[in-house]
């Protein structure tokens, strides 16, 4: 029978380099020890074309919701939000790469996302991506469809496993945090 | 058959011999072989038949499959190509996990391609428990660095449905 945990490394790493979704190379490393020692967090694919994350404005019990374009679907990070809404604690649950976008400065390791299809959410109206090299600092906005509410919507930039870089509109940079 | 092969430039095919772990022995021509870079590095080294002792005869038909359709690969077949392709990793799991150890051995590159990619995209959202199971890998954290892998990116493990199922 095949031993798919003692596969050489290099090979357990070559498998590894090819999975496309960031939710899924964490499922590859929980896997077993040799998976994930295997697949070091650099494999990762950090420029292949992601789907940014939606971290939607309402909060279940407490958690912050986050929807995932790929996988159509919400989840939720784990931590639990004190004093919604406030840009500071959206900061700690979000763990932004330092990552800024002001004019300028460097974005040579934002995902290519010229090609981001727009996809309808439902309550949502979402507009197509920009490229990030253009001037504009608005990468994909998501708006209330009647308009009524304040947009709370962040559009969060997956730049490395360890640090999401976000978006917010009005903010007209990628926010830094340590 | 591949009249245009490099090797026709000289005029004369060169021949090589690949033999499998099982001793058996396959006759190709080197346009054909040197798809393989450890085998090209043998070829080079004048080497004209080449012992494989990781790799059994079962496998070596497959390979030889893959590199022959390969060797015929035009601006005109592409379609063909991508066809052979698709069939060629529809083996079972354990053939696969041959192929592609022995395709790393070889140094095969766009086989290595076709086959990490295809193993990888079974594991497209598939919970940790369903590519145990399709992997048939068994848990080897303790029950605490496992809760401590888990929490270190806890969402992703949870919310929306995942696909347990083992296809």
């Amino acid at each position: 029978m095949a031993n798919w945990a003692e596969l050489p490394n290099n090979l357990i790493a070559q498998i590894a380099k090819r999975v496309k979704l960031m939710e899924d190379f964490i499922v590859f490393r929980a896997v077993c020890t040799s998976w994930r020692t295997a697949a070091r967090k650099d494999n990762f694919d950090v420029l292949s074309p992601l789907l940014p994350l939606l971290m939607l404005g309402d909060t279940y019990d407490g958690y912050r919701q986050v929807y995932s374009l790929s996988k159509q679907k919400v989840s939720y990070f784990s931590r639990k939000l004190e004093g919604k809404g406030s840009s500071k604690k959206i900061q700690d649950v979000a763990r932004p790469h330092s990552l800024q976008r002001e004019r300028g400065t460097s974005n040579k390791r934002l995902p290519a996302l010229k090609h981001i299809p727009v996809v309808a959410l439902s309550g949502f109206v979402c507009t197509s991506a920009l490229s990030p090299d253009s001037d504009s600092d608005e990468i994909l906005s998501v708006e209330d469809r009647d308009k009524r509410n304040a947009i709370h919507i962040l559009i969060i930039i997956r730049v490395k496993l360890d640090g999401d870089a976000f978006f917010r509109k009005g903010d007209g940079f990628f926010r830094e945090s340590s | 058959m591949a009249s245009s092969s490099s090797s026709s430039k000289t005029g004369l095919k060169k021949m090589l011999t690949l033999k499998s772990s099982d001793g058996d022995e396959f006759e190709l021509e080197e346009s054909i072989v040197i798809q393989c870079q450890t085998i090209k590095h043998m070829v080079e080294d004048g080497f004209s038949l080449i012992p494989l002792q990781n790799v059994d005869t079962k496998t070596l038909t497959k390979i030889i499959e893959y590199m022959k359709k390969h060797a015929e690969k035009t601006e005109s077949n592409k379609e063909e190509i991508k066809n052979f392709n698709k069939e060629f990793v529809k083996g079972s799991f354990d053939d696969q996990f041959e192929l592609v150890s022995a395709a790393n051995y070889l140094h095969i590159n766009g086989l290595m391609d076709l086959l990490c990619q295809s193993i990888a995209d079974r594991i497209n959202n598939k919970s940790v428990r369903a590519v145990r199971e399709i992997f048939n890998i068994s848990n080897d954290y303790t029950p605490d660095e496992e809760e401590k892998v888990r929490d270190e990116h806890k969402w992703a493990h949870e919310g929306g449905e995942f696909d347990e199922s083992l296809d």
